[in-house]
């Protein structure tokens, strides 16, 4: 096998405009830029192939320059996709040119192949790492043409369903189902909070999540399927090795934004995401959602917290759903009863509404865990919260992930 | 997945004011040894280096390069720095040897 100095990772996939509201984010990457950054940041050499705009074109090409180990083979476009999040939990407005270009052609030892919207990359390569990148139809990596002698997938659970068109199957039946459709010599499944799991050999083994003070979510997944494919075939040996890397290294990216360099990823320990066997048995904890919806930004978000938590696989009670405006004979004990009944207790604190915090109160006296959302409010005004053992995050999405974990845990 | 969207386009955005051009980015490739010396608060030179073919934008420290820019808005600043505008870099963090500044134009 090549050196570590001389082993090259080519990467194809997309580089893209990011823009997010809040927190606040405007850079040029997209999956295949992010895995060029995260694996120069372990020390690997890069090459990046992908469709540029001009100002991508120009972007990257200062990267490469401060980066020796950074090389690009650009196709050029005129208008890179860019994406726009008001969260990074939210779904984003895309601007797609609407053009499909021929597929890049990518022949090279080792691959790290992303899915895209604007093309293909057909690959052929000794050692493949593929990433299909899509919700809702994710394509076969032989579909194309691509070929590897060693392939390995890395997906989320539900591209996995939509791979072998079978969402009901379980976790372990499905994966086995994946790795023998797709011919694949690793397949890696990933599960949110109960972090991911690994066919290899026949055999299937879990690999923790992890938590940590802050969550930003743009890009973790990209960071995962970089991490796993420099450390699997970087040493061409075991996937497990790799995917517990990966998972420590996500949980780094998530908590500062950046991936981490290898000695960052060595001192670096964080808590691994506790999963109670009622959980894992398939119990979905209920989630009270206490906030105020009284004007269209209240209303929508609370719609988006609903959201966000259902699709992460909770069970939410919302008071503007579930039971609605009413006097208060007609609302309060239902909300009161709703509060008794769930498992834990998400709090949108801005704007100190009277109702939010009486059902924070409620909850805590009765011993309910809660997560309280509370970006603008005086930290005296928090002070009963803090002392009561309120999670409070000032930023949206890492209080939506403190809830799932809470949640997992119970 | 993908889709049209009336909003929210990408491109360079045309932010070519260089008395009001502002903005955060982390310092691409630095120099270990000179970030040890960087505090949150210092003010770091900001230039134009030759590289080959292609002038760069570096962040400098008592005229040794910390590091590089790269972020989206570098050719908005060359252009700014070769009209004649002076720009600083303002540090606002060096968490584990990655250094966060705010790049603005020089008082």
């Amino acid at each position: 096998m090549s050196t570590m100095k001389q082993q090259k990772f080519s990467i194809v996939g997309g580089v893209y405009y990011e823009r997010c509201m809040k927190p606040s984010w405007d850079d040029i990457y997209g999956s295949a830029g992010r895995a060029a950054a995260a694996i120069t940041a372990m020390g690997g050499d890069v090459e990046l192939f992908s469709y540029v705009d001009p100002v991508v074109q120009d972007v990257l090409a200062d990267r490469a320059a401060w980066n020796s180990e950074f090389k690009t083979t650009l196709t050029l476009t005129s208008k890179s996709v860019a994406f726009d999040y008001h969260h990074g939990l939210g779904n984003p407005s895309i601007a797609h040119p609407g053009l499909l270009h021929p597929p890049l052609e990518v022949q090279a030892e080792r691959v790290l192949r992303f899915g895209m919207l604007e093309g293909d990359a057909v690959i052929d390569a000794e050692y493949a790492v593929y990433d299909p990148q899509d919700a809702t139809n994710p394509r076969p990596f032989h579909e194309n043409g691509s070929k590897a002698q060693h392939l390995a997938l890395v997906l989320n659970q539900q591209e996995a369903g939509l791979l072998v068109r079978d969402k009901q199957l379980k976790a372990d039946t499905l994966i086995k189902a994946v790795a023998e459709q797709e011919k694949a010599e690793i397949v890696v499944m990933k599960r949110g909070p109960l972090g991911c799991m690994v066919w290899e050999n026949g055999m299937v083994n879990a690999i923790p999540a992890y938590r940590t003070d802050r969550v930003w979510k743009i890009g973790s997944g990209d960071n995962f399927a970089a991490q796993f494919a420099y450390q699997w075939m970087k040493r061409g040996g075991y996937a497990i090795a790799g995917a517990m890397l990966a998972s420590k290294a996500t949980a780094y990216y998530c908590q500062t934004r950046r991936p981490p360099t290898t000695k960052q990823l060595e001192e670096f320990s964080p808590d691994q995401v506790t999963v109670s066997s009622k959980f894992e048995s398939g119990y979905r904890p209920l989630v009270y959602l206490a906030g105020p919806f009284f004007t269209l930004a209240q209303l929508w978000l609370i719609e988006q917290a609903r959201d966000n938590l259902i699709s992460l696989g909770l069970r939410v009670f919302s008071p503007f759903h579930d039971v609605g405006h009413g006097s208060a004979e007609d609302v309060v004990q239902k909300d009161i009863e709703a509060i008794e009944e769930c498992d834990l207790m998400f709090a949108i604190f801005d704007g100190l509404d009277p109702g939010t915090i009486y059902e924070v109160g409620y909850a805590r006296a009765i011993k309910k865990p809660v997560v309280m959302y509370c970006e603008n409010e005086s930290k005296e005004d928090q002070k009963m919260m803090e002392g009561s053992d309120c999670q409070i995050s000032d930023d949206y999405v890492t209080a939506i992930y403190k809830t799932l974990w809470t949640a997992t845990s119970l | 997945m993908s889709g049209m969207s009336s909003g929210g386009g990408g491109g360079d955005s045309g932010r070519n004011n260089c008395a009001t051009l502002a903005f955060r980015t982390q310092i691409a490739t630095p120099n270990e040894e000179l970030v040890k010396l960087i505090s949150i608060g210092d003010v770091l030179q900001v230039g134009l280096v030759t590289q080959g073919d292609r002038r760069l934008v570096a962040v400098l420290r008592d005229g040794q390069i910390v590091g590089g820019l790269a972020s989206r808005e570098v050719n908005a600043l060359r252009s700014c720095l070769d009209q004649g505008y002076f720009f600083v870099a303002q540090v606002l963090s060096t968490d584990d040897g990655e250094v966060l500044v705010r790049v603005v134009p020089a008082p």
